[in-house]
């Protein structure tokens, strides 16, 4: 996909939030001009928006949402349900388009029909529009073009027309010499707008013209060179596009391709690079064969990507030309599968001058390093040189310290960014269970790590729905328990020390503890005794449990075979924990607690059994000696009492299975850590320094090795191995 | 790849009728043909001159035409990315299936036309229509 489009998508989809945000807000309270006004606007942005990329369907379809909100600034018609619902539905549209656009790297041909079902949505809201229909559909202009110059059309990959603003002028506009340095130009036509006026009327000041071209540019090559004109500017391809593009293709030469595609998506068990490359020769072979060898040079330069060769045999197949930006897109991003919309990271500018200035700061200190050098070389003395190699290595690691703490910050997203997507959702969802809810949204601006951001929808919607078809009641229940109608579902977000905290709270009847006994013990989720043996907060902690689901009746929102238990799962893939704090009656609060980034992680090193542990500095509460006849055994484990309450403890080196070279001293060494709520302590040999560490997930052999969090590189080249407490101390 | 140069073909086939009709059609096509009895031929000859398309027979002695897909697949570029024609008699979809996950790039069913083993072999090959 091609720079421009990408940015179009990013800023369509900024907006589609935007409009969604303002038009719920509106609903709420329809008296807010503003929320209005900032509706209204991104639709007239988005409707400019599509009008750039020659997207005409998507244009028709907002100009008739913005059409109607237009006349509700105007006071002639009022805000209604079914205005929203409706403005609403064409913002989904749009983010189907977008979708659409975004998989293929295209403008969809297909619109037609779903802009026409917007459109006469829109149509019976308040009396038809006064003004005549748009003119932004309307392509006629292009076909008189092309009657008009039939030879250079045939050539031309591309017709423009633009209508400068009268004020042009006045923005140092030349529409004239901007339309001359057209790539590409075939042909330029001159034409006056709409009627001229009158002599007497006529402002010489103002630009009259409408200017057309044809060019054998490329789309996209022509929307930049007019790049920030959206409105003045119409830009439609042409069936008529050169001939060694659109060499048309045999029967066989459809069946190889097709064939190639399936080759691609054959599941690889090995020699999957093999294939890939086979595949890719086949096609480029069979466009060759065809005559259009630029189309099989094309082919190879993106054969290296899986994705960008299937989407190029694809556009093949379909009778399209594969655009020359997908070629170089694919160039720089070989086979990254990712969601496109998660590779685009916006920064802020003071982020980027941070780093700039690190930079700059980093080049002195290696210019002094030199220095340094020198004075070795002429056998200074060795002091000197130490104490000088001394300050160079505090000026790095405070360089350093501050250079990966705004990488870090760039990584960083606001929850708003996840957040967002509730308030709508929110909505549909209590329509549908015909409940009554409001969302409130708290501390959206807290921010984490991007990719903890990224994949908090998922956890959170699960809650959300959660909360919302079994906790929240329907109206008329809530009336007879006393609560107001309205339920109240909070999403909640906010930092906490290294970690940040989501809450989703809601109002309705809490956790039904009766019911999960008898679910648990139907489904055999934990032995009878065990269950009998467990308090209430126990009993509502079992909807954790994998296989539990108390939805008596499945429902189109929950009853999807997931349970929390895949909440509880996503959430610890990323490093967090859910809790459940229920009242029962008064509703229930499920938190999220999740580290703040997932990269950087304090470490404090301690010794066991002769091998280094790292264990997370945020658990660490404090490190204590404590004499071994104030050790208690308590069953088979052993216990130490601190400050009136009893602590387990664990023998680090036994636990791990190390040998115990060491003979018990007369003290131990303990590090009491907390787990949540519980303390537990841990028996080292020695405390050794803390240190900040980029974390390594496990992988290979040691990912299955219980109470292991992950490994380090240390400075010296070994392997620190850190420790996972949650594991070790169950 | 240099375009004007001939291409070479390698059949693959322990059907020594098989191999003569196929090199009939070729060579009159204006290819260069080459010939190997089952899989393992197959490899020594395309290590020691690679061909710009491979026509693989399934049901082979020795090595059977899958396993040698699979392994072709296998190895280093630009072997690995040769282009492979399968043609049996079987035709059910399941045999189809089964040498695309091989990893061939197309599959005709026996008999095949020498006109159509001769178009195919061009595209294949990417020569000028």
């Amino acid at each position: 996909m091609n720079e421009f489009l990408e940015q179009f998508l990013l800023e369509s989809r900024e907006l589609v939030e935007q409009a969604t945000g303002d038009l719920l807000g509106l609903e709420e309270n329809p008296q807010d001009n503003d929320r209005l006004d900032s509706a209204f606007r991104a639709f007239h942005t988005l409707k400019g928006a599509a009008g750039i990329v020659d997207f005409a369907a998507m244009g028709r379809a907002l100009h008739a949402a913005e059409d109607v909100l237009s006349r509700l600034r105007n006071g002639q018609a009022p805000v209604s349900a079914k205005l929203v619902s409706d403005s609403l539905t064409c913002l989904d549209q749009v983010v189907q388009w977008l979708d659409a656009m975004q998989e293929t790297g295209e403008v969809p041909t297909d619109a037609e029909a779903a802009a026409d079902a917007i459109v006469a949505r829109f149509a019976d809201l308040g009396k038809a529009p006064a003004t005549p229909s748009p003119p932004a559909a309307s392509t006629i202009w292009a076909d008189a073009l092309i009657e008009k110059y039939p030879e250079p059309a045939a050539a031309a990959r591309v017709a423009i027309r633009y209508r400068p603003d009268a004020e042009c002028f006045f923005r140092g506009d030349d529409p004239l010499a901007l339309m001359a340095a057209l790539p590409g130009l075939l042909v330029l036509d001159l034409a006056s707008g709409e009627v001229w006026p009158t002599l007497d009327a006529l402002d010489p000041f103002a630009c009259q013209l409408v200017l057309a071209a044809l060019s054998t540019a490329s789309m996209e090559a022509v929307a930049a060179h007019f790049g920030g004109r959206g409105d003045e500017i119409e830009i439609k391809p042409l069936a008529g596009v050169p001939a060694e593009l659109t060499g048309a293709l045999s029967v066989e030469a459809r069946r190889l391709l097709e064939a190639q595609l399936l080759l691609l998506k054959e599941p690889t068990v090995e020699g999957a690079a093999g294939r890939m490359a086979a595949a890719g020769r086949v096609a480029a072979n069979v466009l060759r064969h065809a005559g259009r060898p630029a189309d099989a040079l094309r082919i190879e330069q993106v054969a290296a990507s899986l994705d960008a060769l299937s989407k190029a045999i694809a556009a093949v197949l379909g009778g399209a030309a594969i655009a020359e930006a997908a070629v170089s897109e694919a160039g720089a991003a070989v086979s990254t599968q990712q969601d496109a919309t998660a590779r685009i990271l916006r920064v802020d500018v003071a982020r980027i001058d941070t780093l700039v200035k690190l930079t700059g700061e980093l080049t002195v200190a290696k210019n002094a390093l030199g220095y340094a050098a020198a004075l070795a070389q002429d056998g200074a003395d060795p002091k000197a040189l130490a104490s000088t190699l001394k300050d160079q290595q505090a000026l790095f690691e405070r360089l350093i310290n501050e250079l990966q703490q705004s990488v870090l910050g760039i990584r960083v997203l606001p929850l708003r960014h996840v957040f967002q997507r509730f308030p709508r959702l929110v909505r549909d969802m209590a329509a549908a269970l015909g409940k009554s809810v409001r969302l409130v949204t708290e501390g959206d601006a807290t921010e984490a790590d991007k990719a903890v951001v990224e994949s908090l929808f998922e956890p959170l919607l699960h809650l959300v729905r959660n909360a919302l078809d079994h906790g929240v009641e329907t109206e008329q229940d809530r009336v007879k328990a006393g609560k107001p109608p309205i339920a109240t579902i909070h999403l909640r977000g906010a930092r906490s020390g290294e970690h940040v905290l989501i809450e989703v709270e809601d109002d309705g009847r809490g956790v039904d503890l009766a019911r999960v006994r008898r679910v648990a013990a139907e489904r055999g989720v934990v032995s009878a005794e065990a269950l009998a043996a467990m308090g209430d907060a126990e009993v509502a902690e079992l909807i954790f449990a994998p296989g539990f689901s108390t939805a008596s009746e499945v429902t189109n929102l929950s009853g999807r075979g997931v349970g929390m238990d895949a909440v509880r799962t996503a959430v610890g893939r990323l490093g967090g924990r859910v809790t459940l704090e229920n009242r029962p009656a008064l509703g229930a609060r499920m938190r999220l607690t999740l580290p703040f980034t997932l990269m950087m992680t304090r470490l404090m090193t301690v010794e066991a059994g002769g091998q280094m542990f790292g264990i997370p500095m945020e658990a660490v509460m404090e490190t204590v000696k404590v004499a071994h006849d104030r050790i208690v055994p308590v069953g088979a484990a052993r216990a130490f009492v601190l400050r009136n309450r009893t602590i387990p403890l664990i023998d680090l080196a036994e636990a791990l299975g190390e040998p115990r070279p060491v003979p018990p001293k007369v003290e131990a060494k303990v590090v009491v850590v907390s787990i949540g709520a519980e303390l537990g302590g841990l028996e080292v040999d020695r405390l050794g320094e803390r240190i900040d560490v980029m974390l390594k997930p496990m992988d290979g052999l040691l990912s299955g090795m219980p109470g292991i969090a992950g490994t380090t590189l240390l400075g010296d080249g070994r392997v620190l191995i850190v420790l996972d407490l949650r594991e070790l101390l169950q | 790849m240099a375009d004007n140069q001939t291409k070479r073909v390698l059949v693959i086939d322990d059907a020594s009728l098989v191999r003569l009709y196929y090199r009939d059609a070729l060579e009159r096509a204006g290819f260069e043909v080459d010939e190997a009895l089952n899989g393992l031929e197959a490899l020594e000859k395309l290590m020691m001159a690679p061909p710009d398309l491979l026509i693989v027979d399934v049901n082979m002695p020795q090595m059977d035409g899958m396993t040698f897909l699979r392994i072709l697949r296998r190895q280093p570029p630009p072997i690995s990315s040769t282009p492979a024609l399968v043609t049996s008699t079987e035709s059910g979809v399941q045999d189809v299936d089964a040498a695309r996950a091989a990893g061939a790039n197309f599959y005709l069913t026996k008999p095949v036309a020498q006109e159509t083993l001769a178009l195919y072999a061009a595209i294949l090959c990417g020569m000028p229509a």
